[in-house]
């Protein structure tokens, strides 16, 4: 088992290292823009920043193709103490490996080049991820409980009406895309006072900030809610019809006692993975919901750095989406087997 | 019946020993056995095989009857049919003109912009081409609601409201109030300049109100005739302020009382009110004046005294521009207590849109629509004088064809008709006319949009049925490749194992831990970096699709080869000499594509999900016309009468995931009946 862990860990850490090196390789290669900043002065701060950094090179001398793309030139002093600084990318292998090093070195993920210039990316992301992951744990805690227990209630009334009519809500609800539900919930938000339409200031007053958890916590555990629903009925409904469960009734169990002890648990392995990777997910957030709710989270983050082509910040971004995927499939694969020994995912044959 | 007697008949018949049980069973029944019951049925006959009665069924109709039974699903199959119908019929059967011109530069006239769905008649209560409009002002003299054209609007409901600081020509009533938020000086209202014959006399009356309200408090003010400089006052003096609140003296016997000579009384001058300023440093001083009114004894003198003459505050406040007769102030003026007359009514923007309009028509334009066969002129039976009693002119201008002309009726004609023998035509008069507007802008009939017009004035039901045609072929082909893709590189890497499988997955691992969005942005900055042109972004997220989409397939198929394998029918065909890739494509594939297929069905909604979702987030698309882009487009729309253009097309969006969903999964489980359920 550990083994097993060990080696499923260094496999994630292989593959995110690929993932990342590559986004970053490729994001490298695009067009980089100049940053805009009131003074020449603070500009030159900022680039001269990069350049200690080890993304830039800069010269003072006429310019030539020696370096590679001129990203800008800055004349600072007048007269005789005229000076021109011209600002050259390093190659993107270079950057590369100043980029690596900062990160295993000094956990720095760079700053930020069009959003807030200057300011370290991470501190940036961490800055939004209290509003994200608040959200998101209010949605979890809400949708698993409902769900499992609306899943249990249509498993052992199965096959009556209730359990029928609730397939096809299920069906319906699951499908309903999250933008839909969440433009519904705005219009209808426009047609009553007490429920924000957007996500308050923090000037606002806390009535209106707590009721403006309404609408993205709907949006965030509804689908989860049907979802795990489904997924709990389909399971428990196969641990039923198992055999085990008849011999626990011949045996003298109540179908309580049955259901609760035998059923209940088994039907759980492979649901309880999921929940696991539900909270890793809260740190993920809706990149939809965050933009047309207009909540300053991760997701609205990432467009924010999209739209300035602020491409450090973006590869931040990018690389937390990543890690919180690969984490969440690690962590699903290994509870599979500390919930249920037998379990063994990617053992041989 | 008595069964004692029966057994004892049957032994009787039976040479053999009898052997008769009788019990009483769990529930108290008498039960017999005897030695009849345990005989073979079939004994000594022989058995073949019997035809079977029934046709014998194929895997596809067995799965179609499986299919069928799931109502769900069939509800979900006609749905997406019906989609898709509407996706080829309405963007290919309709002209690409005006309206139905769903390019990015197309549209119709302005006036069209923004209809609400119509399906039928006006006037039904929903669905109907109208919207509710409330708070209109309402022309108490036209009896319409006002800027409003005639016949768009009915169910009109009116009501009076008193509104503070707002005035208008369509209201009545209510004070100026001429306020004085500077503690120190007065604040002022005066009347143009009049000019005063000295052999008339002239009358004066005027109503104050001394109404506290909001910041203001009345104190007092001071009335006088202005001129130039020199103030002559007539209630107060230049020390004291009057608080008399109604007033009606002769000017010149007034003038004479607050202690002037008549021979000072000016030519020319304005009336001149004064305010004082408020005690209280928190309020403002104020007069309202209700009505002020100043008539001469000279006849022709009044028309122009009553125009500067008000009678309520709204009548002076609309006049205040107006340099004849508009009383002004220096400081601060507004509007009390005046009272509008509002409106709520339904509007029907259709009529608005295309409905009759006025305008006038010459001989000639009639003359086209007489040649065209749409209007029937008869001059000899029914005169040719000018005239505006319809029913005559209805019999003279008759519309037989509408279709052939714009003209709906004739409201007046003015001048005679004169009989020209050297053309032998009429001419000599114009017609006051009214034209169906639709007419004009080539319809053949009242046009009516189920789905509206959007805001670029372009049928709406055309522009989402068009984008769904895009979306649907662009689904249907990234689907086609990555089912492609996802089948050969399942087929390797399932078929061959070991470190093929290995590697293969590995690399599977890599692409599947970024996130789709991730490898979208990367590809529309690339589709920008490099210019792509205008379909860039399309280009992007097909790239995109086919770098991920795939893996779906292709571990499916994988688990399907793993399965398949090892089977005998393999086996025998690799004895039988097959290379891999016959056994992949001959024996095994087609063994499991059938359930891969139908299980990837459900990717075609999930790409116009994916185009939405890009849309919704800003990443590109912009200018597509793709149905998810279309309702991005539409996406700000959450309030008033354009709210059906989010409306629609997220309920399409729902119709069409949902019964994909439904269509899908029935599929799949009809095919794959031990898979029911999962997923």
């Amino acid at each position: 088992m550990t083994k097993y862990v060990i080696k499923r860990i260094l496999l994630a850490f292989f593959t995110c290292f690929i993932v990342l090196s590559l986004t970053y390789i490729l994001l490298c290669l695009l067009k980089v823009e100049k940053v805009f900043l009131p003074s020449q002065g603070q500009v030159f701060a900022y680039y001269m920043d990069q350049v200690k950094r080890g993304f830039l090179v800069v010269t003072e001398n006429i310019p030539s193709n020696k370096y590679g793309n001129l990203l800008d030139t800055i004349t600072l002093g007048e007269g005789a103490n005229k000076t021109i600084y011209y600002f050259y990318q390093k190659p993107v292998f270079d950057r590369y490996i100043s980029w690596l090093g900062s990160i295993f070195t000094k956990w720095d993920w760079g700053t930020s080049s069009g959003f807030e210039v200057g300011r370290d990316t991470l501190d940036i992301l961490l800055s939004r991820l209290p509003t994200t992951m608040t959200l998101n744990i209010i949605s979890v805690l809400i949708s698993v409980p409902l769900g499992i227990g609306y899943g249990v209630i249509l498993a052992l009334k199965k096959g009556s009406v209730f359990d029928n009519v609730s397939q096809v809500i299920i069906m319906i609800m699951i499908s309903i895309p999250g933008f839909v539900l969440i433009s519904y919930l705005i219009m209808l938000s426009y047609n009553v006072d007490w429920l924000p339409s957007y996500w308050p200031q923090a000037t606002d007053p806390t009535s209106r900030k707590v009721a403006a958890y309404i609408i993205p916590v709907t949006v965030l555990s509804l689908g989860s809610i049907f979802g795990y629903a489904r997924f709990v009925r389909a399971e428990l409904c196969e641990v039923l019809e198992s055999e085990y469960l008849l011999l626990a009734r011949t045996k003298g169990l109540t179908r309580r006692q049955a259901i609760l002890r035998h059923a209940f648990r088994n039907s759980m392995v492979p649901v309880l993975p999921s929940v696991v990777s539900e909270f890793v997910g809260i740190l993920g957030g809706s990149m939809i919901l965050e933009n047309l709710y207009q909540i300053p989270g991760v997701g609205q983050l990432y467009m924010a750095a999209f739209n300035h082509k602020d491409y450090s910040l973006l590869m931040t971004d990018m690389a937390f989406y990543t890690i919180i995927g690969l984490l969440a499939g690690i962590i699903v694969d290994l509870s599979y087997g500390f919930i249920d020994p037998r379990i063994r995912m990617g053992a041989k044959k | 019946m008595d069964l004692s007697i029966l057994v004892s008949e049957w032994g009787q018949r039976n040479s053999m020993e009898e052997k008769n049980i009788t019990y009483l069973d769990s529930d108290g029944r008498e039960v017999n056995l005897n030695q009849s019951d345990f005989e073979l049925v079939q004994n000594n006959k022989k058995i073949t095989d019997v035809k079977l009665h029934g046709k014998p069924t194929t895997f596809f109709k067995d799965a179609m009857k499986r299919f069928a039974k799931s109502k769900s699903a069939v509800v979900g199959g006609i749905i997406v049919g019906m989609l898709v119908l509407g996706a080829i019929i309405f963007p290919t059967f309709t002209p690409d003109e005006g309206v139905y011109d769903v390019s990015n530069k197309g549209g119709g006239t302005a006036a069209e912009a923004g209809l609400s769905p119509k399906l039928f008649d006006a006037g039904f209560g929903f669905w109907d081409g109208t919207v509710k409009r409330e708070r209109v002002l309402y022309d108490n003299e036209a009896k319409a609601p006002v800027n409003y054209k005639e016949d768009t609007y009915f169910n009109v409901v009116v009501y009076e409201r008193i509104e503070e600081n707002v005035y208008s020509e369509y209201a009545k009533g209510g004070f100026v109030n001429v306020f004085c938020s500077n503690a120190d000086d007065p604040s002022n209202y005066f009347s143009p300049v009049i000019n005063f014959t000295s052999t008339e006399n002239y009358q004066l009356s005027y109503k104050l109100s001394n109404e506290d309200y909001e910041v203001y408090q009345f104190v007092g003010y001071k009335l006088g005739i202005k001129s130039g400089d020199q103030m002559y006052y007539l209630v107060g003096d230049s020390s004291s302020y009057s608080t008399v609140l109604e007033n009606n003296f002769s000017i010149k016997e007034q003038f004479v009382a607050n202690g002037y000579s008549i021979s000072e009384f000016p030519t020319s001058g304005s009336l001149y009110f004064e305010v004082s300023p408020s005690e209280d440093d928190e309020k403002s001083g104020n007069l309202l004046i209700e009505k002020v009114n100043i008539s001469s004894s000279k006849e022709e003198e009044n028309e122009l005294l009553s125009r500067i003459s008000f009678n309520d505050g709204n009548e002076a406040m609309v006049r205040e521009r107006d340099e004849a007769t508009g009383w002004d102030g220096d400081f601060g003026l507004s509007a009390h207590k005046v009272l509008f007359t509002y409106c709520d009514f339904t509007f029907d923007q259709y009529a608005n849109a295309y409905g009759k309009y006025r305008t006038t028509y010459g001989p000639r334009q009639l003359s086209i629509d007489v040649e065209n066969g749409g209007v029937e002129v008869d001059f000899a039976h029914h005169g040719t004088n000018a005239t505006n009693d319809l029913e005559v002119l209805k019999e003279r201008y008759k519309v037989i064809d509408q279709t052939k002309t714009a003209l709906a009726e004739v409201v007046e004609q003015i001048g005679d008709a004169v009989y020209n023998p050297a053309t032998g035509k009429y001419s000599g008069f114009t017609l006051t006319v009214k034209l169906w507007k639709y007419r004009e802008l080539g319809y053949e009939t009242m046009p009516r949009f189920f789905l509206g017009t959007n805001t670029k004035c372009q049928d709406y039901m055309k522009l989402l049925f068009t984008g769904m045609r895009f979306s649907f072929l662009l689904a249907i082909g990234i689907s086609a490749v990555n089912i492609i893709i996802g089948l050969i590189w399942g087929s390797i890497s399932g078929y061959f194992g070991g470190w093929t499988d290995i590697i293969m997955e590995r690399i599977c691992d890599i692409l599947a831990g970024l996130p789709t969005t991730v490898i979208i942005t990367l590809c529309i900055l690339y589709g920008r970096e490099f210019n792509w042109g205008n379909s860039a972004d399309v280009i992007a997220l097909m790239i995109a699709l086919f770098m991920t989409g795939w893996m779906g397939v292709s571990a499916r198929t994988r688990t399907q080869f793993y399965r398949y394998k090892g089977r005998e029918y393999v086996l025998a065909s690799r004895t039988l000499g097959a290379k891999d890739a016959r056994l992949i494509f001959k024996h095994i594939l087609p063994n499991s594509a059938g359930t891969i297929i139908t299980g990837s069905i459900l990717m075609i909604p999930s790409v116009i999900y994916t185009e939405a979702s890009i849309a919704y987030l800003g990443l590109g698309l912009k200018n597509q016309i793709l149905f998810g882009v279309v309702l991005a487009n539409n996406n700000n729309y959450y309030k008033g009468d354009l709210a059906y253009l989010l409306f629609i097309p997220t309920f399409i969006m729902m119709l069409l995931l949902v019964s994909f969903n439904l269509f899908g999964n029935g599929l799949r489980d009809a095919f794959n009946p031990q898979l029911k359920g999962s997923e």
